[in-house]
């Protein structure tokens, strides 16, 4: 009997004394939490991407709720969320970018030429260290790195290419930071059409035609064609200037793909 | 001081928590699919593993033996091992907001990490002074540490090797730990006694 009373009376008291430890510490040690940064996470889309430049939503959330300002705003949930936020804080709405990746290599197998077998490690950043699995030094290697990070699976390697889902695309640039080649690129969409320059090998003709079919080989007939034009010819290579493109007509642009002599100017519908 | 050595020596490489006595299996398989997180929860366990041998050596020995109440260190150790990762939790929460965010779920689930128990229960059975208990407890810790982040390593390695379709996953990560502990026995010659 005196022993069950006396473990009773210990373990009660251990108990207490902990549990008054704890609930003293909780007062003295409480975080401060602002009520404003939980209602900004429940407007934020809450995938992590890391498009405005924070580490995730929570630290954006954050972020807003310090220095009342969407700062870049909210590039996956675009105008919807970014108008809710801003209201929510008391500031003007203001337009987030709407950002898309671009694929500057368009060889499928066959079209990219290929001198040995790879059998190394399949990731293009592995293969990028090594001599690759192609023999263009700016293309798309395909293993597919670039779809392993996407939050949203818009990407797919078809026949050794990197293909865009442009419903899905949000722009947060992970893939872009995982390409060995700097093959995909961000740019800014404001128009329901995206042209974009299939190749990033800026060697001369002869160089590129020895490893692939579908690269630019740098003869400017897109340049010449308009006054002005939006595309320029950097080394040898042509590239859109997407600033400059800009409100330019769907003309203008589709006779540059239309006369491009290896076909390497694509239009895909931009998801707008 | 020869003694201590041994104490260390022994928890870090001979019994071998998680290898020898297969304990804290559970954040063993689910936080070593990553180094950095492996890290972060080994300093923490460390932590925690030193101050709850310290605080259950405390109260074994000031409270329960004078009262003679042996039988009742099982829930008395639960409930100080609680309470310490509790306050821990507490003060990591204010003082440290990043490393309570990257260490995440598995602060509070150290709670119910079967390795710390084991840890305070042999410290009893062995009979071991303050200062051994204190000693016992960092090392196990270390030793917890050390095998998390071998196996981080190992399972990093592992994503880019080309394993058979039958043992991907959950099978290759078993036979990986057998095999870490299959050559961690080599280390079984170390201290006789």
């Amino acid at each position: 009997m005196n022993e069950v009373v006396i473990s009773l009376i210990s373990l009660g008291g251990i108990g207490l004394v902990f549990g008054i430890i704890l609930s003293v510490l909780d007062k003295k040690l409480k975080v401060e939490e602002d009520p404003l940064v939980k209602e900004i996470m429940s407007l934020l889309p809450g995938i992590n991407c890391g498009a405005c430049g924070f580490a995730g939503c929570s630290a954006y959330a954050k972020q807003i709720a310090e220095k009342k300002d969407i700062l870049k705003g909210c590039i996956p949930g675009g105008d919807a969320v970014n108008s809710k936020v801003s209201a929510l804080i008391g500031v003007e709405a203001k337009k987030a970018k709407s950002l898309k990746v671009i694929v500057k290599c368009g060889a499928k197998t066959g079209e990219k030429k290929s001198s040995f077998d790879y059998s190394g490690v399949k990731s293009c950043a592995a293969a990028d260290l090594s001599w690759a699995n192609i023999d263009c030094r700016y293309g798309c290697l395909g293993f597919g790195d670039c779809v392993q990070v996407c939050l949203v699976q818009a990407l797919r390697i078809e026949e050794q290419l990197v293909k865009v889902d442009y419903n899905k695309c949000i722009g947060c640039g992970k893939c872009v930071e995982v390409c060995p080649r700097n093959v995909l690129e961000l740019v800014e969409v404001t128009s329901p059409d995206l042209y974009v320059v299939s190749c990033s090998n800026p060697d001369k003709a002869l160089d590129t035609k020895k490893v692939c079919s579908k690269g630019c080989i740098g003869c400017g007939i897109c340049v010449k064609l308009v006054k002005d034009s939006p595309f320029e010819l950097k080394q040898g290579l042509s590239k859109l200037n997407y600033q400059k493109a800009q409100g330019r007509g769907k003309e203008e642009l589709d006779a540059a793909k239309d006369k491009c002599p290896v076909k390497i100017i694509n239009s895909f519908s931009s998801g707008l | 001081m020869k003694e201590l050595l041994v104490i260390f020596i022994s928890a870090v490489l001979v019994n071998n928590f998680v290898l020898t006595y297969f304990l804290g299996i559970c954040p063993f398989l689910g936080v070593s699919s990553q180094y950095e997180s492996a890290i972060g929860m080994g300093l923490a366990v460390t932590f925690v593993m030193t101050l709850a041998s310290s605080m259950c050596w405390m109260t074994y020995h000031l409270l329960l033996v004078p009262y003679g109440l042996e039988i009742l260190q099982y829930v008395v150790f639960i409930l100080v091992i609680a309470s310490l990762v509790q306050v821990v939790e507490m003060f990591i929460k204010k003082y440290s907001p990043p490393l309570y965010e990257s260490l995440g779920i598995y602060l509070p689930l150290i709670t119910t990490n079967c390795a710390i128990l084991g840890l305070t229960l042999f410290m009893v059975i062995r009979d071991y002074n303050f200062l051994q208990s204190v000693v016992f407890g960092f090392s196990s810790g270390i030793g917890f540490s050390l095998v998390l982040v071998m196996m981080a390593g190992i399972r990093e390695e592992l994503r880019f090797s080309d394993v058979p379709e039958v043992f991907k996953g959950a099978a290759i990560t078993l036979i990986t730990a057998g095999i870490l502990a299959l050559s961690f026995m080599g280390f079984s010659g170390l201290i006789s006694s």
